[in-house]
């Protein structure tokens, strides 16, 4: 490689480390100044936003909705009616921001949540992200160090090492950005009257899901590394806080969730995460933060995965469903379909008559009917 | 109007095809109907629907980001090509653009839809037919594409008999990047893409959702779309292979 070659590729270097400071937005006003470069990247996000609310990504439950903006408004309120959340009907556990005030959180990540304190800490970190435009400083970031990448790949004549260096900085922000965001997201935290010792609490938790469930999405919230780094990085804040007082407002949460918490319950056993739902109810204590219909979801857990007792465990749970609730009906159908497979007609024609008598319209009604007559022609045998 | 954006898996696909070469060569599709002249459509109102065209900047390590004042001056600079040329291919494709203004939100919902609709069906229709898929080859002389009758109401409420859609995107290299690709071309021997641009046009009737239709240009770095007369130049050149004569006989019958 001769230098005139290396002095001719200096520019390109040059180019690529050329850098301008970003300014944070100072008040809420300044949103209406963003031009150039930085406009471009809010546009981009609005029409992200438009694609989310045409794919018919988003969850539909204007109360929900409303309670999480109203957390995201008690951390920023001098945002209030800039920032937007919405919620993403997805089991992933992923939180994101984007540039233009749109956060977004996962029905997965809001259903693994316990309080409304962690679901704030959550929240207050993808704020930073956005008041201090992370998204723009990381795009700057991207164009220099791709910038730089092609030229490495030039001088080396291997463009895939240039590509490497450009891939490796995409999943997450900085390693500075994000802790950026934990130190001024925790600020938010305190003052808003949190109790700020779930903080690290809530990383400690998502990653006890990424490990259990051997989860590998590429998402920030389901990495490893970076879970670990943010445990770190709260329990430090929390460590010197000024005050260990402040709410973690559970009961608020539990009332607000507590329908989403089941419909992920079903959209898990949907798409045979049976895992997860063992993971989330095996423990009485985590049982405690679901509505008792969950009972029968467990069932269902313990009925799939079918290891050794587990047909009692299932058995044993769509029965404290039905003593619990009652008239929740999907139990019922559950506990005629096991007496159908172990030869007990009688039973399984009296819970499957019960089942037809809670939910008439079920979209089923023609297979337990089928299931009925399968029974009746059992008797005797 | 919503923008709507081609599907960027497509518009790789097409890139992949036609990357770096200025086509010249016949590739406009008639619908098979149009060619059985039992079967010709009665056309009498053409409108311009929504033009989506989407122009990036490429910076130097090949970040792709969208100009969005960039993509409207195109969208501008189409209509003024099509609507307000009094000679060349252009004059005569439409009688008007269609006013959105006058649909109510669920329509312009389901016509942003089928616009979405018609980049898939392009995609597909330029893929099948293209010369070296020899066995959809079949589809060049039985070209039946369709993006289905939910347009229908358009002609039933507004009288309008079939549809222009002008679909594309230009990809323009900064000047850092554009610098690069000459010093990686003299000193490295390595080719950097620096650009290009496609445009894809439908003539949809909206009875039948039939593309009586369809072609598409392309074209290297250093066309500028943004300059109205190259803009003009390039649509003309779209729409040479437009059905203008056979339309215009059936809307006199």
């Amino acid at each position: 490689m001769s230098f005139r070659r290396i002095a001719l590729i200096l520019p390109v270097f040059l180019a690529a480390c050329q850098t301008g400071s970003v300014e944070h937005l100072e008040s809420p006003t300044d949103v209406q100044s963003i031009t150039g470069e930085e406009y471009r990247l809010w546009h981009a996000a609005s029409e992200f936003d438009e694609k989310l609310v045409r794919g018919h990504y988003l969850y539909e439950d204007a109360e929900l909705k409303r309670y999480v903006q109203s957390v995201m408004d008690k951390l920023y309120p001098e945002y209030k009616g800039v920032i937007h959340v919405g919620i993403i009907n997805s089991p992933d556990l992923n939180a994101f921001a984007l540039p233009n005030g749109s956060i977004y959180i996962n029905t997965g990540m809001l259903s693994r949540l316990e309080n409304e304190a962690q679901m704030a800490t959550v929240l207050a970190h993808e704020g930073v992200h956005f008041v201090n435009k992370h998204s723009f400083q990381q795009r700057r970031s991207l164009k220099q160090t791709s910038a730089f990448s092609l030229g490495i790949g030039m001088i080396t004549g291997i463009p895939a090492l240039g590509s490497i260096l450009t891939i490796s900085s995409i999943y997450g922000y900085s390693k500075d950005l994000e802790r950026e965001a934990d130190k001024e997201g925790f600020r938010r935290l305190e003052k808003a009257g949190y109790d700020v010792s779930q903080s690290p609490i809530t990383f400690q938790y998502l990653l006890t899901d990424v490990e259990t469930l051997d989860i590998k999405q590429p998402y920030f919230f389901s990495s490893h590394p970076r879970l670990e780094e943010r445990i770190e990085s709260f329990s430090n804040l929390a460590a010197k806080a000024d005050s260990q007082t402040g709410s973690s407002y559970e009961a608020e949460f539990q009332a607000e969730t507590s329908n989403l918490k089941l419909e992920l319950l079903n959209d898990y056993l949907e798409i045979g995460q049976y895992k997860s739902v063992l993971l989330i109810l095996k423990e009485e204590s985590a049982r405690k933060r679901y509505p008792p219909q969950a009972n029968y979801y467990l069932g269902e857990a313990y009925r799939l995965r079918d290891d050794e007792g587990d047909v009692k465990k299932s058995v044993d749970a769509y029965l404290v469903s039905i003593a619990a609730v009652p008239d929740f009906s999907p139990p019922y159908r559950a506990m005629g379909i096991h007496y159908m497979k172990h030869n007990e007609p009688d039973k399984a024609i009296s819970y499957f008559t019960k089942y037809l008598e809670l939910s008439p319209h079920a979209s089923d009604i023609g297979y337990i009917k089928n299931y009925i007559s399968k029974s009746q022609s059992m008797r005797g045998k | 109007m919503r923008r709507l954006k081609l599907s960027l898996t497509w518009i790789f696909f097409l890139f992949f095809i036609i990357a770096g070469c200025t086509t010249t060569t016949p590739t406009a599709k008639l619908h098979h109907t149009i060619k059985n002249t039992e079967q010709k459509p009665q056309l009498k109102q053409i409108v311009l629907l929504p033009v989506d065209i989407d122009i990036y900047e490429l910076s130097m390590g090949g970040v792709k980001e969208e100009v969005p004042e960039w993509s409207s001056k195109v969208e501008e600079n189409i209509h003024q090509a099509l609507l307000f040329s009094n000679e060349g291919k252009c004059s005569g494709t439409v009688h008007k653009a269609v006013s959105t203004s006058d649909l109510t939100s669920e329509e312009r919902e389901i016509l942003e839809e089928h616009l979405a609709l018609f980049s898939s069906v392009s995609a597909t229709a330029i893929w099948t037919t293209s010369s070296f898929n020899k066995p959809w080859n079949f589809k060049q002389d039985h070209f039946d594409y369709t993006i289905g009758d939910g347009l229908r109401f358009l002609k039933t409420k507004y009288d309008i008999d079939a549809g222009l859609i002008i679909i594309g995107e230009e990809t323009v290299s900064t000047a850092g990047r554009q610098a690069a690709a000459a010093f990686g071309a003299v000193l490295f021997g390595i080719y950097i893409p620096i650009g290009n641009a496609v445009l894809i046009g439908g003539l949809v009737d909206f009875e039948t959702g039939n593309l009586l239709w369809m072609d598409y240009r392309s074209g290297g770095a250093g066309i500028n779309l943004r300059e109205l007369d190259t803009c003009k130049d390039f649509v003309e050149k779209l729409v040479e292979g437009y059905p203008i004569g056979l339309i215009e006989a059936t809307s006199d019958q």
